[in-house]
């Protein structure tokens, strides 16, 4: 079920009306019962790997509390390492993996008769995929208590506004708020509201509008003039921020309405003034998930610089390989591992010799960082759309052999969905925070809610799927 | 509350009164106003469109609605209902003694898979005909347009929603800022002009002698593509329903034929052929009472005055010929 469909217009008002009336420990079952009936929406079949994954690790979790030693302690974190990655694996990269192996064996002349498994990948699975991951890592490392109540398990791995596309939350985050009583404020409930809005206004309004003329640009980039392509990439840009950001907002509107706090993930990232920046806030939740368990786990910055930067892009390349089966994946996030390491590398030199001159006023320069680092993202985006590399080279040599003139009319789009975007994002660097909407005199906060629920209604009816639920 | 019950009602900490804030109240008289302004700016007497594609459909299923009983359905695209008017067809019928209700079922937008989609879904569940008069040019199966393509899908999709999309829409649909909204986003892509949907008595959807602009297409006609499929399974579908239907070859300007490869053709010819074989299915040669090039507004559709003609001619052409009292 998506989010922006009829379908969850019946749904959650359902949901809320009853759980609203029930008592803490049945609004619980409420809950798994509802996310289990969100989730098997798409395919019934689906919920026995989910169901599977949180037995495992369920089960998983108690038995490394009651192990001593380290070596059957262990036991219950591979258990529970294989039925996870093992299903990622088996869903959704074997077939990328063994299409690899034939293409290498067919380029040195060897023919493999390799098989070929079409399976369906469960929407959402890698998200939950490192939820309940990172829970019996945690576990194994003392720093969570397993949970003991199966319903309250079952609920963290399934809960269903952050269910397929995240944020992907550690369990010392929610698993507390799942155990504990909630209540919910006013000011709460209209955060919810507003967040939800805040999520369809960029989903429907700002990304699906988008989505056909990327679509246009990206399908046949040789037969586009640049100016074309050069627009498919800066709505692409925004299309994909406001698909995955809108949907995390709408995730978090929609837990505020149940009130449970789910991480912030996205900090608007394209005014950040660097590539470290941008990953401290592009989908926050991942970038520290990757951090915590496998960039530290892998040495971080411990063991020397050239493993620094040797992590750094080892980092980087799961973290491509996550998003999708495909090499243009693992090459943006090579890219990106590139970018974070120059930076890295950089930022070094620059601690070293003593500033003396800043002739250019900060504000520029603010201005000259984002607008750089805006474009080094952007340029990534060309491998993340593309389908295969040739689509990607020949974008990007569209771009870069300049043909078919500069008539300005053709960024009308792209700068209209742009200055809708703006009021929220300037208000957000500024507070830190989506909500600071909310402190806007009255009259501007009204005009800006209609401006938004117009925009929804006129530009939207694309219907477009979340990008990140192919994930 | 026992200690046994379930519920507690205590999770909401406020009043549902509460919700309605100052900020809330003054965005919903902000909403309100452009609510207004719009029912200030559309013409009189058009519909919203509710849960279907385009309030042009609204428009037609209301006149079909008004007719007791309907001998014949002209079924087609724009080629269809805005090139023969059933009124005019039908009087000229009856001056020869044989009396008719033809309605025009033709619906501008989509290709063939729509039509059949929407005769399926809409019309045929409110009015069912003996006698089906199917109008088929060769955009009508051209699989090479993606905004048709594109269109047809979203008008598919329209009339094949779950009900309780049908009903969110619907309601919805009660205020003109969602129930037109497709054509308000026209009305600002196009400086600020209403494109007003006029239909006609019994479906036909007159234009005026005015030229228009049309988007160049070319044409790739798949005789076992989707849309020729579609074509043909209409037809097997009326059968079924045991309509007699009698194939008719749609107006297109002479200048746009010469764009169409003999190939093509070819395969255009060869889907007619092919539906010509089905059981229940006879066609007439109407390639005598073609419309002249200067009637045209465009590539596919006459005018007004041109439509009428056309409609006379084409039921003379059907009394010559004892199509009718067969």
């Amino acid at each position: 079920m998506w989010f922006n469909s009829w379908e969850f217009l019946y749904f959650l008002p359902t949901v809320l009306a009853i759980y609203y009336s029930l008592n803490k420990k049945a609004q619980n079952l409420w809950l798994l019962v509802a996310s289990y009936f969100f989730y098997g929406w798409w395919d019934w079949r689906f919920l026995s790997l989910v169901f599977a994954s949180t037995l495992v690790d369920y089960f998983a979790g108690l038995y490394i509390q009651n192990q001593q030693a380290p070596s059957t302690r262990r036991l219950g974190l591979y258990a529970s390492l294989f039925m996870n990655l093992g299903a990622l694996c088996l869903f959704k990269y074997f077939n990328f993996f063994v299409d690899s192996f034939t293409a290498l064996g067919d380029s040195f002349g060897l023919n493999f008769n390799t098989p070929v498994l079409r399976l369906l990948p469960p929407v959402g699975i890698s998200f939950y995929t490192f939820q309940t991951l990172s829970y019996t890592i945690d576990v194994y490392r003392n720093r969570q208590e397993p949970v003991r109540n199966f319903i309250d398990f079952a609920l963290y791995v399934t809960y269903f506004p952050q269910l397929v596309a995240g944020p992907i939350e550690r369990a010392t985050a929610l698993l507390p708020q799942i155990q504990k009583k909630r209540i919910v404020t006013l000011e709460q409930f209209q955060a919810g509201c507003l967040l939800i809005l805040i999520g369809l206004f960029k989903k429907i309004a700002l990304a699906d509008a988008a989505a056909p003329l990327v679509e246009e640009a990206f399908a046949n980039p040789q037969a586009q003039s640049s100016i074309i392509l050069l627009k498919g990439l800066y709505l692409f840009s925004l299309q994909i921020y406001c698909d995955f950001s809108g949907y995390s907002s709408i995730a978090r509107g929609v837990s505020k309405l149940i009130g449970i706090e789910l991480s912030e993930n996205f900090q608007t990232p394209y005014l950040a003034t660097n590539i470290t920046d941008f990953w401290r806030r592009w989908h926050i939740t991942l970038s520290r998930w990757l951090r915590d368990y496998l960039y530290i786990p892998l040495g971080g910055n411990r063991l020397g610089k050239t493993r620094t930067y040797i992590n750094l892009m080892l980092t980087m390349l799961i973290g491509g390989l996550w998003h999708g089966a495909n090499w243009t994946f693992v090459v943006w996030g090579g890219l990106h591992g590139f970018y974070l390491a120059a930076h890295k590398k950089i930022s070094e030199i620059r601690r070293t010799n003593t500033k003396k001159n800043a002739k250019l006023s900060s504000t520029i320069l603010t201005v000259l960082k984002t607008v750089t680092t805006f474009h080094l993202v952007a340029l990534t985006w060309i491998f993340f759309r593309s389908p295969d590399f040739t689509t990607a080279c020949n974008y990007l040599t569209g771009i870069l052999r300049w043909h078919g003139g500069f008539p300005l009319s053709y960024l009308k789009l792209p700068i209209l969905l742009f200055a809708l975007l703006a009021p929220i994002e300037w208000l957000q660097s500024r507070r830190f925070d989506v909500l600071a909407i909310t402190r806007l005199p009255v009259p501007v906060r009204a005009l800006y809610y209609v401006v938004m629920i117009i925009a929804l209604i006129l530009l939207g009816g694309n219907d477009v799927p979340f990008i990140y639920f192919q994930f | 509350m026992s200690r046994l019950s379930i519920f507690s009602f205590d999770t909401l900490q406020f009043k549902y009164k509460n919700v309605l804030t100052k900020t809330a109240a003054l965005a919903l008289i902000g909403l309100i106003f452009v609510e207004v302004a719009i029912r200030t700016i559309i013409p009189a007497g058009q519909i919203p469109t509710g849960s279907w594609y385009n309030h042009t459909i609204r428009l037609q299923y209301e006149e079909l609605q008004k007719l007791q009983d309907v001998d014949i359905f002209f079924i087609g695209t724009s080629i269809s209902c805005v090139n023969i008017p059933p009124q005019v067809f039908d009087e000229e019928l009856a001056q020869a003694g044989v009396n008719k209700i033809s309605f025009n079922a033709g619906i501008a937008g989509p290709d063939y898979e729509g039509v059949s989609a929407a005769l399926r879904h809409l019309y045929w569940p409110q009015k069912q005909a003996k006698t089906a008069i199917v109008v088929v040019a060769p955009n009508d199966l051209n699989t090479a347009n993606p905004v048709v393509r594109e269109r047809t899908q979203k008008y598919i999709h329209s009339f094949e929603r779950p009900v309780f999309a049908s009903l969110a829409v619907d309601f919805l649909s009660k205020f003109w800022l969602f129930g037109f909204r497709k054509e308000l986003k026209e009305w600002l892509k196009n400086d600020w002009k209403f494109d007003k949907a006029v239909v006609g008595a019994k479906g036909f959807t007159p234009l005026p002698n005015k030229q228009r602009s049309r988007h160049k297409t070319s044409y790739r006609i798949e005789p076992e593509g989707r849309i020729s499929q579609s074509f043909v399974e209409l037809l097997l579908w009326l059968n079924d329903q045991n309509v007699r239907a009698i194939l008719v070859r749609g107006l297109t300007k002479p200048a746009e034929k010469k764009l169409i490869s003999a190939e093509q053709w070819q395969n255009f010819e060869k889907v007619l052929q092919r539906a010509e074989a089905l059981p229940g299915v006879e066609s007439i040669d109407v390639s005598s009472i073609e419309a002249a090039a200067e009637d045209f507004v465009d590539p596919l559709h006459i005018h007004q005055e041109a439509a009428h003609n056309y409609a006379k001619k084409l039921a003379q052409l059907f009394i010559e010929q004892n199509v009718l009292k067969k």
